[in-house]
């Protein structure tokens, strides 16, 4: 069995250059791509099964890690081998410390940023960033903040 | 008034129907759509006015705004054909009172479109009875799946009460079953043919019985997501579906669409035009028993396959369009390439069909399963179907979309309304989407594939046609705030099988299959043979379901 050159098959990533921003999990139109929150980690889990080969992934992937294959022969008899899991560490946030992010994505970020921009803020959860904000606001208005933890 | 231009019939008809409602009379013109809003009781005599212009009766949408309006809306959507105007006529019911008299006496078309929205909507129709089509018969009554209050989580629990058939003994009536298993075709579709000494006397249709409310899960979908959706509606004319939802999105948002993309639609619609209709002229060969005939036809197909392959990426569902143009590009190396085959394919094809018009197996198809003229304008049939029944009906040519307005071509006519007249239609197109291919090829544009710097608009509405292979694709939609409010398509098969009764009446049961297939639903033969009563007042139209028959051995 052969295919043309153009032939889209699975697509493939790798786990190297990944950093676990997810957008190939916001983009899928047939949800062959999900998030898996652990308490220490992260898996994107990829189901062959559910996959439509669009490689709608492989375009928008913005650190090039997905790239396509014309590979499209996948049948076996352990299920498990149509799973493909990338397991990430993520960052504890360091005010209230849930886990909120792959550690990759936070040393990619800071590698992109200029040098003068404030480091510190970046191992801070959403939630907390907000009530931060709040603070500040509240305190230059003059107004008691309640501590909303 | 004076935005309709030339429109002079259409303004005359305007002004017929503004008359008759009098003072209150609310019509709105957009572009090429003029929405007017009906009182429930003139809707009769509107639909009436539009039937003595010629209205083409599209088709009919259902759409829940009990949310921000607390009301139904009705939407009766028509086509001037001459001045390419759709009337869209919109009936506002209240929650309380969902009631609305019937309008399939007037127009056959419209018969189907009421019954799922009574299954689906729970609108109730007056003058006349609404058997259910869609949902099947154990499904609860008071449940409407495509209200907006209807969460998808929500399980329901059929239960078969087959307590209630029972075996009769034979008399002069006998019952075929065709579908909905069957080991050669896909489509679960359901014929029953009452026979009479070998001629068929009465058709009943059962089907739907893999509906997916595909429309409610678009719903909760993206809107560049759903375009992949759209593509999955059918296995064969998929990308259609995609094309003409993406051409909905494209109006109401008002895209520019780059010209190159859109000769790249063309050629891939063609291509696919190409792949259904030569699965579908092998499919009939081997029905009329010409086996050569199949195996030499799917030959050249997978040449077509591979072309697609070469363009697309994939052989089959495309997977192309986004709102706004499409994902890959053409190059030189392609195109020569393309070409080459396409030549050759052409060659091969013009041998094959000189050589199998010939075969004494074809003659079978002449005058069998005849569609007449007057009764197909009543019907809404549309596509190969229309065109073999005399009907000069073809989006490509009365409503350009695409890259149809720059290519000239031929829409194959024929009179008869016979089996051999729908095969000759297709024939005859195949031999036209080639030409076509050529052109295009040659004169495609330079240009971006894909326009950027666009908006969602919300609250807007829009209604595209596409000719699929089998007929003509019809997609409604309203967008929301971020997505889909409403989306309504209506397939060619859907038009076409309302009018397989006519062909059916009459013929011999041995070309009651060949007359199935040659609407191209894809349903074929099935061997159980059950018999039934005959009451002597009318046929008695019950089956034995499967399990009945199973729980006796």
């Amino acid at each position: 069995m052969f295919v043309t050159e153009e032939f889209r098959g699975r697509p493939l990533v790798d786990p190297e250059k990944c950093v676990g921003c997810g957008s190939c999990i916001l983009v899928c139109p047939a949800g062959a791509r999900r998030l898996i929150q652990e308490e220490d980690r992260y898996i994107l889990r990829y189901f062959i099964g559910q996959c439509i080969f669009c490689w709608r992934c492989v375009e928008i992937c913005p650190e090039k890690a997905i790239s396509g294959t014309t590979e499209f022969f996948f049948a076996t008899d352990n299920w498990e081998d149509l799973f493909i899991d990338i397991k990430h560490k993520t960052v504890k946030c360091s005010y209230c410390g849930k886990t909120f992010v792959p550690q990759k994505l936070i040393i990619n970020t800071k590698n992109k940023l200029p040098s003068e921009f404030d480091f510190d803020r970046l191992d801070i959860c959403p939630d907390c960033k907000k009530n931060i904000g709040a603070l500040k606001i509240s305190i230059s208005r003059g107004i008691a903040y309640e501590d909303r933890k | 008034m004076d935005m309709l231009g030339s429109g002079q019939i259409t303004f005359k008809l305007i002004n017929n129907i503004s008359e008759k409602i009098g003072k209150n009379s609310n019509i709105i013109i957009n572009g090429k759509n003029i929405f007017i809003y009906v009182n429930k009781k003139m809707l009769r005599d509107i639909i009436s006015i539009l039937i003595n212009y010629n209205a083409i009766p599209i088709t009919m949408v259902a759409y829940d705004k009990s949310f921000d309006l607390g009301k139904f809306q009705l939407y009766y959507i028509f086509f001037l054909n001459k001045e390419k105007y759709f009337i869209i006529l919109i009936v506002e019911i209240n929650y309380n009172d969902l009631k609305v008299s019937s309008v399939a006496d007037l127009i056959k078309g419209f018969d189907w479109h009421e019954r799922e929205i009574h299954d689906l909507m729970g609108i109730e129709f007056e003058g006349r009875v609404t058997p259910r089509l869609i949902l099947p018969n154990e499904y609860p009554h008071g449940i409407y799946p495509l209200r907006k209050e209807f969460s998808e989580n929500f399980k329901i629990l059929l239960q078969k009460n087959i307590d209630n058939y029972k075996e009769t003994g034979a008399e002069k009536i006998m019952i075929v079953p065709i579908g909905p298993y069957h080991p050669e075709l896909l489509e679960p579709i359901r014929f029953e043919l009452c026979l009479k000494n070998d001629v068929v006397v009465d058709v009943y249709h059962e089907g739907f019985m893999a509906h997916r409310g595909i429309e409610k899960i678009s719903e909760r979908l993206n809107y560049d997501k759903v375009s992949f959706l759209a593509e999955r509606i059918c296995g064969i004319c998929g990308f259609c579906h995609s094309v003409c939802y993406c051409q909905a999105v494209e109006d109401a948002c008002m895209i520019e669409v780059p010209e190159r993309a859109r000769f790249i639609r063309s050629i891939l619609l063609e291509v696919e035009r190409l792949e259904s209709h030569f699965l579908w002229l092998a499919d009939f060969f081997h029905l009329c028993g010409y086996d050569k005939g199949f195996l030499e036809i799917f030959k050249i197909r997978e040449k077509i396959m591979i072309l697609a392959e070469l363009l697309s990426g994939s052989r089959k569902t495309y997977g192309l369009n986004l709102p706004g143009g499409v994902r890959k590009d053409l190059n030189p190396d392609k195109v020569k390439k393309f070409l080459e085959i396409i030549n050759e394919v052409e060659e091969e094809y013009k041998k094959i069909i000189v050589e199998s018009l010939a075969r004494p197996e074809i003659d079978l198809l002449k005058g069998s399963g005849i569609l007449p003229y007057s009764e197909a304008n009543s019907y809404p049939v549309v596509g190969p179907v229309a065109r073999a029944s005399g009907i000069n009906r073809d989006v490509r040519k009365d409503d350009p979309y695409a890259a149809y307005q720059n290519v000239s071509f031929k829409v194959p006519i024929y009179t008869e309304g016979d089996n051999m007249a729908r095969m000759m239609v297709r024939i005859e197109e195949i031999y036209e989407s080639i030409n076509m291919l050529k052109y295009f090829l040659d004169n495609v544009p330079q240009g971006p594939i894909m326009a950027e710097n666009w908006e969602w608009v919300p609250n807007k509405i829009s209604i595209k046609r596409v000719e699929a292979p089998r007929g003509e694709n019809v997609h409604f939609i309203s967008t929301g705030i971020t997505k889909l409010d409403r989306w309504k398509v209506r397939a060619p098969t859907y038009a076409n099988i309302q009018a397989l009764p006519v062909m059916l009446k009459g013929e011999n049961i041995k070309n009651a299959l060949l007359t199935i297939m040659s609407i191209d639903p894809c349903i074929a033969c099935t061997e159980r043979v059950t018999i039934l009563n005959f009451t002597g007042n009318g046929f008695k139209v019950s089956t034995i379901p499967f399990d009945a028959l199973t729980r006796r051995g």
